[in-house]
């Protein structure tokens, strides 16, 4: 932050009802000429305005340069910032783990292999590389749990969100917060679930439960 | 299973810098410099969501499906 002339501080916040719209709402403008008139420094750069710093949320910079201010940053350091967001943005959404081959050593990977989803038995010698294991029942095998299928997890997930935007986003807007807060802790829970669940189909009925209400954080 | 709620709660604060991006956006640019870095970033999830499960199924039908979490 700059520590030389701040801006000029007022007390009259508050939203104008004439305010434009590319304005922000919670913060009043007055020109460079008014400002200056009153005493103000108007804030150098692409802004002819200057801000009403009179709230503590605001920033105060120095007009005269401050690289604190991110307006100031020099441009290839603001897209590196812009391509780490989309990086992270990208990563988050896609429904794999992004570092596959470090996968195979993950303490993650090995957990869900041995517990999750054990592997049932080879029946006999030879029977070829168990790349999709099948579920065997029979009087002499235990009762196994039915592998997740994780293009069929995604598909589930996905109809979910799906129906809990058609759902939930037709719903008044008055009057229906608490189904809507009670939808976002079922998430929560459900996924708690899909954590604790041994059995592979459970784990997917939870996992798409919870997809139902994971799109509360829309409203 | 305390690894795996562990990286649960990473992707949440993963996921929670989504809902700043557009804060962060309009304090480094200008509103006219705004459109270019706003659709890149609402471009990567998107892509995310359409090229994950293409690449999973590819991966489970290659190695597995036990190598997709």
């Amino acid at each position: 932050m700059g520590s030389a002339t701040p801006t000029r501080i007022t007390s009259d916040l508050g939203m104008d009802a004439t305010a434009d719209e590319t304005q922000p709402l919670l913060l009043r403008f007055k020109s460079n000429t008014e400002s200056t008139e009153s005493g103000g420094v108007p804030i150098a750069g692409h802004h002819h305005q200057a801000y009403n710093t009179g709230s503590c949320d605001s920033a105060e910079f120095d007009p005269l340069g401050d690289l604190d201010n991110p307006l100031e940053w020099p441009t290839p350091f603001k897209w590196g910032i812009v391509t780490l967001l989309a990086i992270i943005a990208f990563t988050v959404c896609v429904p794999i783990i992004i570092n596959f081959p470090f996968l195979f050593f993950s303490p993650i990977f090995l957990f869900l292999s041995r517990h999750l989803n054990p592997v049932p038995p080879r029946i006999g010698i030879g029977s070829g590389p168990e790349r999709h294991p099948t579920v065997r029942s029979g009087p002499d095998q235990p009762k196994l749990p039915v592998p997740m299928d994780v293009m069929q997890c995604n598909v589930m997930r996905r109809h979910d969100e799906l129906t809990g935007i058609l759902v939930v986003e037709h719903l008044p807007a008055s009057g229906w917060f608490p189904l809507r807060q009670t939808s976002g802790e079922s998430c929560r829970v459900r996924l708690a679930v899909a954590c604790v669940e041994r059995a592979a189909r459970d784990h997917l009925g939870a996992r798409g439960g919870g997809g139902t209400a994971a799109d509360r954080a829309a409203f | 299973m305390f690894v795996f709620v562990g990286a649960r709660a990473l992707d949440g604060l993963a996921v929670a810098t989504n809902v700043l991006v557009p804060a962060i956006i309009g304090d480094m640019f200008v509103s006219e410099q705004r459109g270019a870095a706003m659709s890149g970033i609402f471009l990567a999830p998107l892509f995310g969501g359409a090229l994950g499960p293409a690449i999973a199924s590819a991966v489970a039908a290659s190695a597995g499906w036990r190598r997709v979490v």
